[in-house]
């Protein structure tokens, strides 16, 4: 109750600042106001952009290290936490990966729009840490999932079959912001951020109440922006399927006890199971409906667009993703012991503290180490 | 064992007593940034009662030193308690911040302390009813996320171009007063906002220095507008043009530029919804865009967002609306005309909320050629084209900055971060040099060419005073001058921005000053006009009077004046002996 109580409050909390954020006219007349020199962007300002570049890839190297080879929870909240003041509180939310989408974007879709060399790096690097390591961007390094994991106080599990229906939502608004910037170059990931009016101390009363709902939420339901909203989770998620050497819940064999299932928050637990195919005649049946559903939502989205092209490959998206999951619960391989979905892992490293045969290697080598 | 409890208790205790001191401190704060911000933060200058009266009479009693004394101390007070509570709200801000992540991590400690090991699930075998479950939920969120996004995408998407058939509109009756398809001389063309280069320069010519409105001195005829507005007069071959709006109607209206004789007024027709609650800033109201010709059509734009095309006798050809208005101060900018391209700067709203666009319109159909978004709030400037040896560059102003396109494709050319504040006044080019100024935000020159942020590259200069936050400036290459609303002029060397002169008037200046030859016409809000030679040294030639409102820039044609007032079209010239128009 009392947390909930705290999430209504601090919606409340930010709504006067919010409304403060009019503009005030200049007045009619001289005041004495002495009015500073102007200052000029210089070299200096681009080396600092360069150091945030720098900065980013040492987070995600030190979260790669403690997740794989300390695998310490401990060392990987601190650094989380060390990142929410760094590049959350202190930076303001702007060496961002999440908004540097919408840059990358603008660049493809634009001839006269310059992206930054800085901005590709800090959109780059968290993915090929992904293709490396897995998600350890948003283990440790985010500031919107660290802001998230902080309010994770007692978390309760979501059937698997609505977790697998709202995480689709990721891909929908990925393309919805790919859509506003090419189309109309509007920045809507940035827009609707949730938190960044806690980074920032501004910022309108809605988005205030979004951050706080999220955060209420979130006290129960692990991460749900991460989850079920996070657009380039959602591009992570993708790449992080391949990865080779990310997360395992311990590097010994699997004695399937089933701990680990109940201590990840955020389900990204694959549980043993038989292979499952599916008939020929199913195939044909699916692919005929995902192939209708891509030309409707094609035209659709032409349409609802305003007859735009853009609107068309939007709709084609919507349709290539809800065929993709449709035809993905057709198909199940087959697994022995319980292992980490990647695409889903938040590399928060949870599951190490239950699982047994962690908890005794990890004593074992506490013992040789003295 | 007994003291690993009492060790665990103790966490416990500390941990709870922290989560109830840091969550009621949090509470405590909470409820002081809620009350102290709606009692303190929330700026009224626009709407406070108290204010609006005393202003009122501030302006019903120009004279009276005593009110204008307590508006400037009224108002200084409002605006330091107003920064005084942002600046309280954003120091408990940090506090809040501060007892929430005392609170979250006591929470979670507590939560830690009372953590329970994992139960291992009961598994049952029951894949063919989950995956029938994720079927039916997958195909449940993504009808509603389809759902969502159609109506998002046409919730959002732009106003289309709203053309208005002609058919059914009035047809005014064809009045030719210049013979029709007779091409109309350079010098009896002014076919836009400052002139024909729209940097306020026309050749020399022949103009009274001083007239009357009172007893008529040098005044040629003088005609009474059919509606309000501030945008400037528009004149080609005998035709002057000019528009007027208020809540009910937006119209283009035409004088004889013989004898300011109304020709024909025409109320424009748009797809235009305005919201009941829309209000217009009164000091710039809905007809302050200046409308622009090609000498077959006349162009205007109005504060309602309102853009039509009108061909020369009246006829309305096409127009478009760009949806609701969202300027805190209205809308200022007036339309361009280049190589049969119809340009509008239309900056509203917010930096970030993508509302901002610089438009390039066919003239025939008003169908967009080019549309490139800006990244600026509102603006109330007007763009113009700056000949470089580069090429033409089209240079708009917004905050912060000043951006400069290719006016053919509207590709971004570059940018300068020079304007942190509302930009109002236009630029103005020479020499290679871009100039731009608005209030509280130092004049700057920059020079033109290069590709992205050039703002520690090309800023050549900047100063500091006194400067212009409505009037445009004007400057031939060596002399650069520039009025302010708070009755300074100022004069500096164009190339290295020294100060040459300053004169202090007991004025203000809306209107922005033209060159004629050598000599500067420059009208303050009273309507008196001041003229002097552009050179080193102020000397006043000569004042002229309308004892009128004046914020309209004049046109200069044919050896005449052309000003508008708050309620009146005059034309100055010389007058002969027997009071007849010497020329």
């Amino acid at each position: 109750m009392a947390r909930v109580s705290l999430a209504i409050l601090l919606a409340v909390l930010m709504l006067p600042q919010a409304v403060a954020e009019s503009r005030v006219p200049p007045p009619d007349f001289e005041t004495g106001y002495e009015r500073p020199v102007l200052t000029f962007q210089t070299r200096q300002i681009f080396a600092r952009e360069i150091a945030d570049a720098v900065v980013l890839m040492a987070a995600l190297g030190l979260s790669a290290s403690f997740l794989l080879r300390k695998r310490s929870r401990a060392s990987v909240f601190v650094l989380g936490l060390s990142c929410l003041l760094y590049l959350g509180v202190y930076k303001k939310g702007c060496i961002c990966p999440v908004g540097a989408i919408q840059n990358v974007t603008c660049a493809l879709c634009r001839a006269d729009y310059a992206v930054p060399i800085v901005v590709i790096a800090v959109f780059i690097l968290p993915l090929i840490a992904a293709l490396m390591w897995g998600r350890v961007f948003c283990g440790s390094v985010c500031p919107l999932g660290a802001i998230q994991d902080l309010f994770l106080f007692r978390p309760i599990r979501v059937p698997r079959w609505l977790e697998a229906s709202l995480g689709l939502l990721r891909y929908f608004f990925l393309g919805l912001a790919v859509f506003f910037v090419a189309d109309r170059s509007v920045f809507i990931i940035c827009q609707y951020d949730p938190f960044v009016g806690f980074f920032r101390f501004a910022g309108p009363a809605w988005k205030y109440a979004l951050g706080a709902g999220l955060l209420g939420l979130g006290m129960f339901i692990g991460r749900p922006y991460c989850r079920f909203l996070c657009p380039y989770g959602a591009i992570l998620s993708l790449l992080a399927r391949w990865t080779t050497s990310g997360v395992s819940i311990t590097p010994d064999e699997c004695i399937r006890c089933k701990l680990c299932d109940d201590a990840c928050p955020f389900g990204a637990i694959l549980r043993p199971a038989v292979e499952q195919r599916t008939s020929t005649r199913s195939k044909i049946l699916l692919a005929s409906l995902a192939l209708l559903t891509l030309i409707a939502l094609a035209i659709g989205g032409y349409f609802a667009g305003g007859k735009s092209v853009a609107g068309a490959i939007l709709g084609l998206w919507f349709g290539l993703v809800i065929a993709l999951k449709l035809i993905s619960l057709m198909h199940r391989r087959e697994r022995k012991a319980y292992e980490v979905d990647h695409a889903a892992c938040l590399s928060c490293g949870r599951c190490y503290q239950w699982c047994p045969r962690e908890r005794k290697r990890l004593a074992a080598a506490e013992a040789r180490n003295g | 064992m007994a003291e690993k409890d009492s060790l665990s208790a103790f966490d416990r205790d500390t941990a709870l007593a922290l989560a109830i001191i840091s969550g009621g401190f949090s509470l405590a704060v909470i409820v002081a940034l809620c009350w102290y911000g709606l009692a303190y933060a929330y700026p009224r200058y626009l709407d406070d009662p108290g204010m609006i009266s005393l202003r009122k009479l501030v302006l019903e009693h120009p004279d009276n030193a005593t009110l204008k004394e307590l508006y400037r101390k009224t108002d200084l007070l409002r605006r330091q308690a107003y920064f005084e509570a942002q600046s309280r709200l954003r120091s408990g801000g940090y506090l809040l911040f501060g007892s929430l992540v005392v609170f979250a991590l006591s929470m979670r400690r507590l939560a830690k302390l009372s953590e329970k090991a994992p139960v291992p699930p009961v598994l049952t075998d029951d894949s063919q009813r989950e995956r029938r479950l994720a079927a039916g939920g997958i195909c449940a969120v993504s009808a509603l996320a389809v759902a969502a996004a159609a109506l998002i995408l046409i919730w959002t998407r732009p106003p289309a171009p709203q053309t208005t058939p002609t058919e059914g509109l009035p047809v005014p009756p064809l009045v030719l007063v210049d013979g029709g398809e007779k091409p109309v001389p350079e010098a009896l063309r002014w076919p836009q906002l400052r002139g024909t280069n729209r940097l306020g320069i026309v050749e020399a010519m022949d103009l009274p220095l001083s007239w009357n409105a009172a007893n008529g001195k040098n005044i040629l005829w003088k005609a009474k507008l059919p509606l309000p507005g501030n945008s400037s007069p528009v004149i080609w071959g005998d035709r002057v043009f000019l528009t007027g709006a208020d809540h009910e109607v937006r119209q283009v209206f035409c004088l004889n530029r013989k004898d300011g004789a109304l020709l024909w007024n025409t109320s424009i027709k748009t797809a235009a919804v305005l919201p009941p609650d829309f209000q217009i800033w009164e000091d710039t109201g809905l007809a302050a865009p200046t409308p622009v010709t090609d000498g077959k059509r006349i162009f205007a734009f109005f504060g309602t967002n309102e853009l039509a095309a009108l061909d020369l006798t009246g006829r309305q050809l096409w127009a478009r609306w760009f949806g609701k208005p969202e300027s805190m101060y209205g809308t200022a900018s007036s339309p361009l005309l280049y190589e049969n391209k119809l340009i509008l700067q239309l900056d509203q709203g917010g930096p970030e909320e993508g509302k901002s666009f610089l438009y390039a319109l066919d003239p025939a159909s008003g169908k967009e050629l080019w549309k490139a978004p800006r990244d600026v709030p509102s603006s109330w400037s007007s763009p113009i084209i700056a000949e470089t040896p580069n090429g033409p560059e089209l240079i708009t102003c917004g905050n912060p900055w000043v951006i400069s396109y290719d006016p053919k494709t509207g590709y971004e050319l570059w940018r300068a971060r020079v304007l942190p504040g509302d930009a109002a006044p236009l630029p103005t080019y020479a020499n290679g040099l871009v100039y731009t100024l608005t209030g509280y935000t130092p004049l700057t020159a920059i020079k033109t060419g290069g590709v992205g942020d050039v703002t520690d590259k090309n800023v050549v200069w900047t100063y500091s005073e006194d400067i212009s936050d409505v009037s445009s400036p004007v400057t031939d290459g060596t002399f650069f001058l520039f009025a302010s609303s708070t009755g300074s002029l100022t004069c500096l060397d164009a190339k290295t921005g020294k100060l040459l002169w300053r004169e202090q008037f007991e004025a203000s200046f809306w209107s922005s000053p033209t060159l004629v030859g050598r000599l500067v016409y420059l009208t303050d809000r009273e309507g008196k006009t001041y003229i002097f030679e552009l050179a080193g040294r102020y000397k006043l030639l000569g004042t002229g009077e309308l004892g009128e409102l004046v914020v309209a820039t004049p046109a200069f044609v044919d050896s005449k004046i052309y000003i508008r007032g708050r309620d009146h079209l005059y034309c100055i010239g010389q007058k002969d002996v027997q009071g007849t128009d010497k020329h």
